[in-house]
């Protein structure tokens, strides 16, 4: 149903039956008492959405009114003399507009300097908005007011640009707005924006780097959309063709430097667009094709990767919002179902256990002073840890209280021979090593590519550089315990060489893994009972 | 085995050199590769020769890592050595390919060092950032650079270092358009944020999303009307007494004449200096208009006081 008000040429002429809530168009039929928004969702009687569209009616008329030179009123029409309506545009409407456009047009930008779409599962809510929907609406109905008064090619292509952007910008915001809650249909209802946003700026040459980013978005939506509702394989096209078009946005923004504010969130769409296809992946090897139980891992994984890197310090928290970080995490969650479906293999080192617990083997090359006197010298060590790859939901590992409990501390484990004879060695220069790491080394020398066979899978919740950086607080935090590391450690520089999966028992809240190592075991891969619900 | 130079080989003392960097010992290690060089020198062996001046190069470097003249020397002597494998400390690299890596921490020392002042300083030195920082994405990408590990203990990545020269040019393009278009500076300062979000440093984006506040906050002089972007460039805000009334005046605008928080009104920076400058000269002016009344009392005060010593010096004279 369309509403419309007065004289079809006059000024205030466009405007549709409108969202309560978001102030979208609404599209319902004569015999429907009620309707549901398109673009947010919000179910609304079809007597208010009236009622709300005189009120939008009410402020158009009012602006129109207070822009008019006295003695014009609101209903200046297409055939009042050409000049006289130029005049009136470029003195009393177009400054009016163009200041307002440009706040708009400014808040817009920063809206599109971050990424327009969040993956399943988990939400964004620190963009801040300065601006509601409602508001760009009621602005765009004051344009589309006073299109007749634009008559020359200058001021009507000015007035498609504010428009069009202004437009939206207002579903934009919407989006945004939809990024904040897990509403089931969001993904639905981000579509509908978005692409009512591209529809918006198609006719726009100078937002064409823009249409391309959003009809990409667009489509990753749509993606995600048949994903969550369990159609990965139909949702695999879109995300394909979401690809496309945002390397096609990125290859025209990066030639614009009035777009270049984009240029870092449609990197990190294209990071979305990749984990969305290799979570696609993932549901579509569920075991036995059961879709809907393959997806609940998963699903709580997305919601883990949410809450650490909502919780975490500032130090960990611009690492795991990293969107490459939840790329990287999903590759390996794709990989674990080929491997579990027979398809592919991971790197194991076999034991006793139930359950496939991820590692990082790191190699730590260093050097150490020892000797005195004239025999003092430099030795370099090659030594390797094993650091727990589901760290971040070990709380004391990452608030730096004391990394070592998710590591083997190779450190502590250093040989002791009595204080008599360390102090010779030390004095002599005789000492090869100040870390006891050898067991690691040879455990992580035994990790053969395997399947899980029957075992459960718990994915990594870090990366390898995430890993690196944890060695490195480790090392420190071994120097701070230790007085002899402290005096004798020269170089560090930790290198990442692998993921293993380790066989382990979760139970009594601290697992059983690699029970050959004795105290150099890890004392804990984080929180067993979120482990538990993200296995595969 | 640190000491006792003198009567070994200069194989030996070489030696001795990577043993001081293994130990973190630089400034030993500078002296053992120097005089390494020298024995090597004087028994005619050029190339070892070489080496050892190349090596003494670099560890010369930890004597002050923010000084580029000893990075300069560093790079040709590195380069001299043709495509050998160095090692140093832990880690392992070709002799060019450690050349180019000091050549770029040299040229960003030297640029982030440049004080741009005008536009078009800000503008060019945005644009050699840029450029060294698709030079360290390109050449250096993802390998640990091996000088900030060897002497500063910082394990960087090429590509987080171009990451942050990135997010500097955008801070300096943000600066060279903050006096013609301070809402475009604004837009470079919050990519520079988000870069900076990206490389783990959340004071700088914080930095970076103060500029984007108020250079691309807009308001209304509420002297003379003017519409203008940019708070503390092109416009201020003044302490001033607003009555409900004077509120309700500016509701009309699409930009705020005052901070409705604070009993502040914004200035452009042309109605704001002019009444800064007029107050100053009032005061000025008022300042030499008491000093001259002033200086008339004191004056007056002096006479009396003169005419009083005048009347005690004749009344001594009388009593004697």
């Amino acid at each position: 149903m369309v509403c419309t008000a007065g004289d079809p040429t006059s000024t205030v002429r466009v405007l549709a039956l409108r969202c309560k809530s978001c102030s979208a168009p609404l599209s319902a039929r004569p015999s429907e008492d009620i309707v549901t928004c398109e673009y947010c969702g919000s179910t609304q009687r079809l007597i208010d959405a009236r009622a709300f569209f005189d009120q939008i009616l009410a402020q158009v008329n009012a602006w129109v009114r207070q822009a008019m030179p006295p003695g014009i009123g609101s209903s200046v029409t297409s055939i009042v003399d050409p000049l006289a309506r130029h005049m009136v545009f470029t003195n009393n409407i177009q400054p009016r507009l163009t200041t307002e456009f440009g706040e708009y047009r400014f808040a817009c930008l920063n809206i599109l300097s971050h990424p327009l779409l969040v993956l399943p599962y988990m939400t964004e809510s620190t963009i801040a908005a300065r601006d509601n929907s409602q508001d760009i609406f009621l602005f765009h109905a004051k344009t589309q007011s006073i299109q007749p008064l634009a008559v020359d090619d200058d001021s009507k292509s000015l007035l498609s640009e504010i428009s069009g952007l202004s437009v939206a910008y207002a579903y934009l915001l919407n989006n945004v707005s939809l990024m904040s809650e897990l509403k089931p249909e969001r993904y639905h209802f981000m579509r509908q924006n978005l692409e009512a946003a591209a529809d918006a700026l198609k006719e726009i040459p100078k937002y064409n780097g823009l249409f391309q980013r959003v009809k990409g978005a667009a489509a990753l939506s749509h993606g995600l959309d048949l994903l969550t509702t369990l159609r990965p394989v139909e949702a695999q096209a879109h995300l394909e063709e979401a690809r496309g078009q945002l390397e096609e946005a990125q290859r025209i923004v990066s030639q614009n430097p009035e777009m270049a504010i984009m240029l870092q969130a449609i990197k990190t769409e294209l990071s979305i667009t990749n984990s969305a296809r290799y979570l696609a992946d993932a549901v579509a090897m569920s075991p036995g094709g059961d879709t809907s139980a393959g997806i609940m891992p998963i699903r709580n994984l997305l919601s883990i990767l949410g809450t650490i890197q909502r919780d975490a310090p500032p130090f960990w928290r611009l690492r795991f919002q990293n969107a490459a970080h939840h790329e990287y995490i999903l590759k390996t969650v794709a990989d674990i179902r080929r491997a579990t479906s027979g398809s592919g293999t991971i790197r194991i080192i076999s034991g006793s256990g139930t359950m496939l617990f991820p590692f990082w083997a790191v190699d730590i090359p260093y050097t150490f002073q020892t000797g005195a006197l004239w025999k003092t010298q430099g030795v370099e060590v090659v030594e390797s840890v094993l650091v727990s790859a589901t760290f971040p939901t070990d709380r004391g590992a990452i608030t730096e209280v004391d990394p070592r409990p998710v590591l083997t501390d190779v450190f502590c484990a250093r040989e002791r021979r009595g204080f008599l004879e360390d102090s010779y060695r030390r004095m002599s220069g005789k000492e090869t090593t100040i870390s006891g790491g050898g067991p690691v080394r040879d455990s992580i020398r035994r990790a053969q590519p395997g399947r899980p066979s029957g075992m459960k899978v718990v994915p990594p919740l870090s990366t390898a550089q995430d890993s690196i950086a944890i060695v490195q607080s480790y090392v420190t935090r071994a120097c701070q315990m230790d007085r002899t590391i402290q005096s004798q450690l020269r170089l560090s520089s930790p290198r990442v060489i692998d993921m293993v999966f380790v066989s382990g028992t979760p139970g009594g809240g601290r697992p059983n893994v690699m029970p050959w190592l004795g105290g150099l075991a890890p004392k804990s891969v984080g929180d067993i009972e979120v482990l538990t619900a993200i296995a595969l | 085995m640190a000491n006792l130079a003198l009567f070994k080989s200069p194989e030996q003392i070489l030696q001795l050199g990577n043993d001081a960097v293994l130990r973190g010992s630089f400034a030993e290690a500078l002296q053992n590769y120097k005089s390494a060089s020298m024995k090597f020198s004087k028994q005619g062996n050029v190339t070892l020769s070489r080496l050892a001046d190349g090596y003494a190069a670099i560890v010369a470097i930890a004597q002050s890592p923010s000084n580029t003249s000893l990075y300069h020397p560093a790079v040709q002597s590195v380069r001299s050595l043709g495509d050998i494998t160095l090692k140093l400390g832990l880690r392992e690299i070709s002799a060019p390919a450690l050349a180019n890596e000091i050549q770029l921490l040299a040229s960003e020392i030297d640029i982030l060092n440049t004080r741009a002042a005008t536009s078009a300083e800000h503008a060019d030195k945005a644009n050699k950032l840029r450029e060294l920082a698709t030079r360290f994405r390109t050449e250096t990408a993802d390998t640990v650079l091996v000088l900030p590990e060897l002497f500063l203990k910082q394990s960087v990545l090429g590509e987080s270092k171009a990451a942050s020269l990135s997010a500097y040019a955008e801070e300096e393009l943000g600066e060279s358009l903050v006096f013609d278009n301070p809402k475009a500076a604004a837009e470079h300062y919050q990519t520079a944020r988000l870069l900076w979000m990206q490389a783990g440093r959340q004071e700088l984006a914080d930095g970076a999303a103060s500029r984007v506040r108020s250079y691309g906050r807009a308001a209304r002089c509420w002297f003379c009307g003017r519409e203008i972007s940019g708070e503390g460039v092109h416009f201020l805000s003044m302490p001033s007494d607003l009555t409900d009334l004077l509120r309700k005046t500016a509701k009309d605008s699409a930009l705020p004449a005052f901070d409705p928080s604070q009993s502040r009104i914004y200035a452009c920076k042309g109605c704001h200096s002019a009444i800064y400058k007029m107050a100053d000269a009032l005061a000025m002016e008022r300042m030499r208009e008491l000093e001259t009344r002033i200086n008339m009392q004191l004056n007056q005060i002096r006479e009396s006081i003169a005419e009083m010593q005048r009347m005690i010096s004749s009344m001594r004279a009388r009593m004697r």
